[in-house]
């Protein structure tokens, strides 16, 4: 618990820096926004001439991309320093963290306060707040407490993920542009019923990249379209479980390749 | 005691990808990679008192740094062991961290965007360091390194002296018993220099931290370090007193004879018979440059000699100096493909 | 800022517009080299491409369910679209250019580039010219990836192919113009990574590279058509697959021909308070 204390007075100091730059503040937040909201501007664009995709009407497909929102913003928040991994081995930096009496893993998530997170919180909660109210979801105790669950796995689930490949920058010089294929892998593929993919595609997303159970899966279980899934019924009430899952593989890919760590020149 | 730094049989290997040459090089590797694997540190043993200031030096690349990142727990070794008071570093991180000091002279370790006063404030709680040691030790480098009027500027609008003070007072907050300092004075001015110095000689003093110093400046070494090991290719070259590396390397010393005014007008030169043992290196409006060993030609016995023959006005011995001395290693050395 | 006249009846230090040749070959060459260097990176990006086309393909695919022409685009002619769309979208798209130019005013030797003998504007012109040579060659190697994601197709007919390789050039210049403007606004922000994101998601998705604009409900597609995003990409690809022709494709190429002008005259503004803002406050 100490450790924590400590991450999270780093975390808040983190903060303070980037307050020194208030307009990049009021910028980035902006820029979260716009990015998060831009994929549901598609949805919303060709909804209108064409009313469903794959058996999903607008109401339906807004839950599920806000879920994967919130999802991704519960994921982003705290870890989005790890897309800088490469730059802060290239810099040399990451040498201060392996000789400071802390986990390097949690000296990177506080290294810096990533201004846009903010507004991907602020899409996420709003969208998520407009597409519940619009859609047919069954908001009973147990699927509430499910709903909580699976962000939270969801979120876990993309973290583990993201971590695995991005600790591929102990190995290789640049991973920057692999962390942003996982990013639009789980923003493009996330935001869909799976069905309209295919097969092969769906079973890749599930089972190979865990993006089905980020949001597509849960919000099946949400709006009772289980039977539409091409999984399990108990699978897809485990979704929360198989992220835990999923970031504890991830993590321990972590791990493993910081002991690869080369340090920079000099 | 025992020592307080053991390195036993170290190896690093790194491997790097082979770059292809000439034309469409780039696009002929689009597909293809092949790997060096070059030895940064081959087999370097040696070991460290508790207390001592060592010099660990060498030319670029030479493997000096590798071998610090071993010893932090930065870097995990190929083969070999090190052993850090007693943990080995990679495996106990943590536990190493607590223990030693790292300063880095190109990278500061300071949060860029805050005051320095709350990059200190930060360092005590990631070391744990209770309240009143941290006041105790704050109070005592902030008067030393003379940081007051600094101490509430953000780390991004300080001079590179003062950055450097914060650097190396952030690093003593937590009294490690250990300090490795990596060109801790590059970059800085002489006042700057200096003040780095006597703050390093007093922590070493007062303290009785134990402090590995890399460095380019051979005045820090010859300043501080009575002990110092030289490495190049990988390999420790020598492992000694400063002092004795010098009458190893450069036995040579150079007598400078000035001769009287007289003398001068008259045109009188010294002879090489009349030193025996010796050599005239250069000789010019009457001063005389003369290289001699000291362990075979004892300089009283030359003085003597020249004294009998020639009216001297004025004579000095030349000491060489380690820059000098390490320069002369560094020639000799045999290239290694 | 001072301009130079040359006194009259004598001729000024050569002027010919060919006199910088060889040091813009030389920008474009270093250019393409480095682009080839980044290559791990770029089959990345190439990836997201593949897979951006395989998915618009089959969600295109799942909304034509139950229809046969929308908006006078069969499903064909439409996936055709899509993925010519954002093939072409992604070749022409220098997304490195803007944090080169951040960079260098950041790091001051935006000073060198400026006491080059060779114009600061052209300069970036020439590096914007040798990365898409190389995303040029790149989509090349992704063609066949594509080919297997997407729907690649012959043209409309001759004349759309012949109409459609004028507005393409035309659509390049601006989206060249575009970045450049982009890659300016270094002289003013710091926040240079989230504004050239921002930059690429207002693009792609006002370029039509997602939707064809014809498909755009009520304001959006006004605003759409006042943008200039539509002529770098719908106005080309859209000739392409026969959704525009005729009268009303010359008239498209004649809206992309004034945004160049319009472009020009904004970019060349742009740059004299950029320049002004160097010259008073040292970049």
């Amino acid at each position: 618990m100490s450790t924590l204390r400590v991450a999270w007075t780093l975390e808040r100091a983190a903060l303070r820096g980037q307050l020194e730059y208030r307009l990049n503040f009021i910028v980035s937040t902006f820029m979260g926004v716009a990015y998060q909201g831009s994929g549901f501007a598609f949805i919303y664009v060709v909804l209108h001439s064409f009313h469903t995709i794959g058996g999903w009407d607008f109401n339906d497909l807004a839950f599920l991309y806000s879920l994967r929102l919130l999802a991704h913003a519960c994921c982003y928040l705290p870890f989005n320093q790890i897309d800088f991994l490469d730059v802060t081995i290239r810099e040399g930096k990451f040498d201060r963290y392996l000789v400071r009496p802390m986990n390097p893993l949690l000296q990177l998530m506080t290294n810096k306060f990533q201004i846009n997170a903010v507004g991907d919180v602020l899409t996420a909660s709003a969208l998520f707040v407009y597409a519940a109210s619009i859609a047919h979801v069954d908001f009973s105790p147990l699927h509430i407490v499910y709903l909580v669950l699976a962000v939270i796995g969801g979120a876990l689930a993309e973290s583990g993920f993201v971590l695995a490949v991005s600790s591929l920058a102990f190995r290789f010089l640049e991973t920057w542009a692999a962390a942003f294929l996982i990013d639009n892998i789980y923003l493009m593929f996330g935001s869909y019923p799976m069905r309209v993919f295919g097969a092969t595609t769906a079973w890749i997303m599930t089972w190979i990249i865990p993006v089905a159970f980020v949001a597509y899966i849960p919000a099946s279980v949400l709006l009772n379209r289980t039977n539409g899934l091409h999984i399990a019924t108990f699978v897809a009430y485990g979704a929360p479980v198989i992220g835990l899952l999923w970031f504890i593989a991830g993590y321990q890919v972590w791990r493993f390749q910081v002991r690869h760590y080369q340090s920079s020149g000099s | 005691m025992p020592p307080v730094i053991r390195v036993e049989n170290l190896v690093k290997e790194f491997r790097r990808p082979r770059k292809q040459e000439g034309r469409f090089g780039a696009i002929r590797t689009l597909f293809t990679r092949q790997f060096d694997s070059v030895r940064a540190v081959d087999q370097v043993s040696f070991a460290i008192e508790p207390g001592e200031l060592v010099g660990y030096i060498g030319p670029n690349g030479a493997g000096k740094s590798t071998t610090i990142k071993m010893m932090t727990g930065i870097l995990v070794p190929t083969s070999g062991t090190v052993e850090v008071g007693g943990l080995v570093p990679w495996r106990e991180r943590e536990r190493n961290a607590m223990q030693i000091g790292v300063v880095f002279g190109q990278r500061s370790q300071l949060w860029w965007d805050l005051p320095l006063i709350e990059s200190f404030n930060l360092i005590a709680k990631l070391y744990r360091v209770p309240d009143a040691k941290y006041k105790r030790n704050l109070d005592r480098f902030i008067a030393l390194l003379d940081m007051e009027e600094f101490l509430e500027r953000p780390v991004r609008q300080l001079s590179l002296g003062q950055r450097m003070r914060g650097d190396l007072a952030a690093s003593m907050l937590y009294e490690p018993q250990i300090l490795y300092l990596d060109e801790p004075t590059i970059g800085l001015d002489v006042v700057a220099k200096e003040n780095m110095r006597i703050f390093i000689e007093q922590m070493n003093r007062d303290s009785g931290t134990t402090i590995v110093l890399t460095t380019h400046d051979l005045a820090d070494v010859e300043r501080l370090c009575r002990r110092l090991i030289l490495i190049d290719h990988g390999h420790v070259l020598y492992d000694g007193a400063v002092e004795q590396l010098k009458t190893k390397y450069a036995p040579h010393r150079i007598l400078v004879v000035e001769l009287e005014p007289d003398a001068v007008s008259s045109g009188r030169r010294i002879d090489a018979a009349d030193v025996p043992g010796a050599e005239i290196v250069e000789q010019a409006d009457g001063v005389a440059r003369i290289q001699f060993e000291s362990a075979r030609t004892p300089v009283q016995d030359l003085i003597a000699a020249l004294n009998a023959r020639y009216p001297i006005a004025d004579l000095s011995i030349v000491e060489p100096d380690l820059e000098g001395v390490v320069r002369q290693i560094y020639d000799e050395r045999v290239p290694v493909a | 800022m001072t301009t130079t006249i040359a006194p009259a009846g004598r001729e000024p230090v050569s002027r010919s517009p060919w006199r910088d040749l060889p040091a813009y070959r030389q920008i474009i060459n270093s250019r393409l080299r480095t682009t080839l260097a980044y290559r791990q990176n770029v089959f990345f990006l190439l990836a997201i491409l593949v897979l951006q086309i395989f998915i618009l393909r089959k969600v295109w695919t799942a909304l034509y369910q139950g229809h046969t022409t929308v908006d006078g685009l069969t499903l064909h002619a439409l996936l055709v679209y899509i993925t010519l769309a954002n093939l072409q979208n992604w070749v022409l798209q220098d997304p490195t250019i803007s944090f080169y130019m951040y960079n260098r005013v950041r790091e001051g030797q935006v000073a060198f580039d400026l006491v080059r003998p060779v114009g600061f504007v052209p300069q970036m012109f020439a590096h914007l010219v040798g990365s898409s040579f190389a995303t040029v060659i790149f989509g090349l190697v992704a063609l066949p990836f594509i080919f297997f994601a997407g729907t690649l197709g012959a043209p409309a007919s001759p004349t759309a192919l012949l109409l459609y390789l004028a507005s393409f050039v035309l659509g390049y210049v601006i989206t060249t113009l575009l970045t450049l403007m982009l890659g300016m606004f270094a002289f003013w922000t710091t926040e240079i990574s989230g504004l050239t994101m921002l930059y690429r998601l207002i693009n792609q998705f006002f370029a039509g590279a997602l939707v064809p604009i014809s498909l755009f409900p009520g304001a959006i597609r006004i605003i759409a058509d006042v943008l200039p995003f539509q002529a770098t990409t719908y106005t080309p690809v859209a000739i392409y697959v026969g959704r525009v022709r005729g009268a009303d494709a010359l008239g498209a190429l004649g809206v992309q021909a004034v945004w160049v002008v319009l472009l020009i005259l904004a970019s060349w503004a742009m740059w004299r308070r950029a320049l002004h803002r160097v010259v008073v406050q040292g970049g």
